[in-house]
């Protein structure tokens, strides 16, 4: 093992591929960006450009962008509320706030720190614990899953704040209906009404860009601040080394969560299929339930552990994605299978035997995907307070720019403008039930899990034969349902015992 | 009447009480496949479930909503918004997805955020002309030149061309 990481180390320090390493996170960071242009598009757009390369600049460069456009998603997420991918809707929740509070630049350093936290964490883990994790992850079968996209409901939890947990629940009903619209797990179409735009379904993207960017964007001049106030845009802009430092307390604020979410993270992104989305949203319920009452008061407000938790788990799922990718040859997300698609055409055939047969070319993805968090790191954090400057663009400018850029990243997934109507349909809907208090979050959350959740119910149906024992007889799935009636339940009795304690 | 439709929490309910049970209904014609009815998990099992969850719960918080001692009022944060800006730009928005597939990305687009910047106030046409031709012309030298992807020229640009 320890030959194969020298191997990897040694190509990954040339200095073509450090070079690559460089130029992959700049334009990463700069795709990553555009609303619509996550990670799966940015290393779509790359592998044209790596085909003149040798595999290993190749997939240097590839990693480069592909953390690169993951920070992008996350930066227009902090800045201007608009998630392109859905990894990084967890990270808006908190980042805005903070943001908007004046603390961009610190926002940007949270995210930042706690990527290229969970990227270490994760490329540790990945070092340690491959062959094992292989095998564990081989052991998920859809009661599994389907036990586990249960337990990712029950984050829902997290948005609720007081008194909120009846609509937070229905919002993630709302989500869950509407992620079962077009095409069902056994191919058949239902709720499409005749209609071909939604025989697919409606995107991930659509719906993310229209509850969060574009209901945004109206709500900001619905409130009337939609005319540049200029001293409050500079206040928020104005981000300068010095407020991109942590202070000692923040610091120690945020260590734990971060360490606990890039272990979940990694786990979760061991698992084909669960992804940085989950995890991102796992991290973020995780934390806000172990916080203290005066913490959880800050969740949805501009939270440090709000910002830190998604950001960390979402680094971390991605690097343990890369498990069944190598190991087992199972791409475990959209990003991971464009990777699988240019490891094939060089090539490389990943799979049990990479592990054996090739050494060199396992270590050097391994290291070249970590060199791409280091060089992040030192590019990016230097940027910071050239980046915020986005929050000084007059608000007359700003907002019709987030709305253009919003449809525009919705049209350019699909290059059909009969989208931008159902965008503008659902972007209305969301700026009421923004007006009438009612959280966003869970819905997309419950529209992200619902499709996952009733292709492993019904495989796992289909295996038990029509029965529900899968529940209680495989002792994986047993334990993560025991898990989340815990969850469920905890909050219901504290409140029982709190009142009954104030009772004597 | 009018007091029933000023809290935020009832017309919520309400309107996913509306849905839900037009949901519900769609759910209930879905066709189903006999293969799929043998395990007991057919393309409407689900739908017809979580249709029936939204409904008892959207009834339950509508329930709740009648014995709120502090009732979220609409109408007084409604006062203080800014209603015409926003419909406004509703209509434009309508206006772009319509003409987009005739103007073409270019022309649609660069109208689109010239009309959007007048709207919310901006005065100085040469500076927002400059910024919407602009930010159009660029993303779609980037889009179409560097990343090689085709942009419609749009039904009128074909007319004049051809």
């Amino acid at each position: 093992m320890i030959d194969g990481i020298l191997i990897g180390l040694q190509t990954a320090f040339t200095p073509i591929n450090l070079l690559m390493v460089l130029a992959g996170c700049f334009a990463g960071t700069f795709i990553g960006m555009l609303p619509g242009l996550g990670p799966v598009s940015a290393i779509a757009l790359m592998i044209p450009v790596t085909y003149g390369l040798d595999p290993a600049s190749g997939l240097i460069l590839i990693s480069g962008v592909y953390y690169g456009a993951v920070f992008g998603g996350s930066t227009s997420a902090i800045l201007i509320n608009a998630p392109g991918v859905s990894g990084a809707v967890a990270t808006a929740f908190d980042g805005y706030p903070m943001a908007q509070s004046g603390n961009a630049g610190k926002a940007l350093a949270i995210a930042a720190y706690s990527s290229f936290a969970g990227g270490t964490i994760g490329a540790i883990l990945l070092l340690l614990c491959v062959p094992f994790l292989a095998s564990v992850s081989l052991s998920f079968q859809s009661s599994e899953y389907f036990a586990l996209m249960v337990f990712g409901c029950t984050a829902v939890a997290a948005f609720s704040g007081k008194g909120q947990v009846l609509k937070a629940v229905l919002m993630t009903l709302v989500g869950l209906m509407l992620a079962t619209v077009g095409e069902d797990p056994s191919g058949a179409q239902r709720l499409t009404f005749g209609n071909p735009e939604l025989s697919d379904g409606i995107s991930f993207l659509l719906l993310s860009m229209a509850t969060f960017a574009l209901a945004e964007a109206l709500s900001m001049v619905l409130k009337g601040r939609s005319k540049s106030n200029d001293s409050e845009s500079e206040e928020m802009a104005n981000v300068n080394f010095k407020s991109l430092k942590l202070s000692r307390d923040e610091i120690k604020e945020i260590a734990m969560p971060v360490g606990r979410s890039s272990v979940l993270g990694f786990l979760v992104g061991v698992l084909p299929g669960a992804g940085a989305t989950i995890a991102s949203f796992l991290g973020y319920g995780m934390e806000r339930n172990l916080a203290s009452q005066e913490q959880k008061k800050r969740f949805g407000k501009g939270s440090p552990i709000g910002l830190a938790a998604p950001e960390t788990a979402n680094n971390a799922a991605s690097t343990g994605s890369f498990v069944p990718l190598l190991t087992l040859g199972i791409p475990g997300s959209a990003t991971t299978a464009i990777m699988l698609g240019a490891l094939l055409s060089y090539g490389v055939q990943p799979g049990p035997r990479l592990f054996i047969d090739n050494p060199a070319v396992f270590w050097s993805v391994i290291v070249s995907m970590y060199l791409g968090n280091i060089v992040l790191l030192i590019l990016n954090l230097p940027l910071i307070p050239y980046i915020a400057k986005i929050l000084q663009v007059p608000r007359q400018f700003l907002t019709p720019i987030i709305l253009f850029l919003s449809l525009m990243g919705v049209y350019l997934v699909s290059f059909n403008s009969a989208e931008l109507s159902i965008m503008l349909v659902i972007g209305v809907i969301a700026l009421v039930f923004r007006i009438l208090d009612y959280p966003l979050a869970p819905m997309l959350l419950g529209f992200i899990l619902g499709g996952m959740l009733e292709d492993n119910l019904r495989r796992a149906l289909l295996i038990w034969d029509g029965s529900y024992d899968f529940l209680w007889q495989r002792p994986i799935t047993a334990t993560i349902v025991m898990v989340t009636v815990i969850v469920l339940l905890t909050p219901v009795f504290s409140e029982i015992f709190k009142r009954a304690s104030g009772k004597r | 009447m009018t007091n029933f439709f000023d809290n935020k929490d009832r017309v919520g309910a309400f309107l996913i009480l509306a849905f839900s049970l037009f949901y519900l209904r769609s759910s209930l014609s879905i066709p189903v496949d006999s293969f799929d009815a043998e395990i007991g998990f057919t393309s409407k099992t689900l739908p017809i479930f979580l249709g029936s969850c939204a409904l008892v719960i959207s009834l339950l918080l509508l329930f709740i909503s009648f014995f709120q001692s502090e009732g979220q009022s609409i109408s007084k944060g409604a006062r203080d918004y800014d209603w015409k800006p926003v419909l406004a730009l509703i209509l434009l928005m309508a206006a772009y997805v319509m003409l987009f597939n005739y103007l073409g990305f270019v022309l649609a687009s660069a109208l689109f955020l010239q009309s959007a910047f007048v709207l919310l106030g901006e005065r100085r046409l040469l500076v927002s002309i400059s910024v919407s031709l602009g930010l159009v012309l660029f993303l779609w030298l980037l889009l179409t030149h560097v990343f090689g992807l085709y942009l419609d020229g749009g039904t009128l640009y074909r007319v004049f061309v051809s």
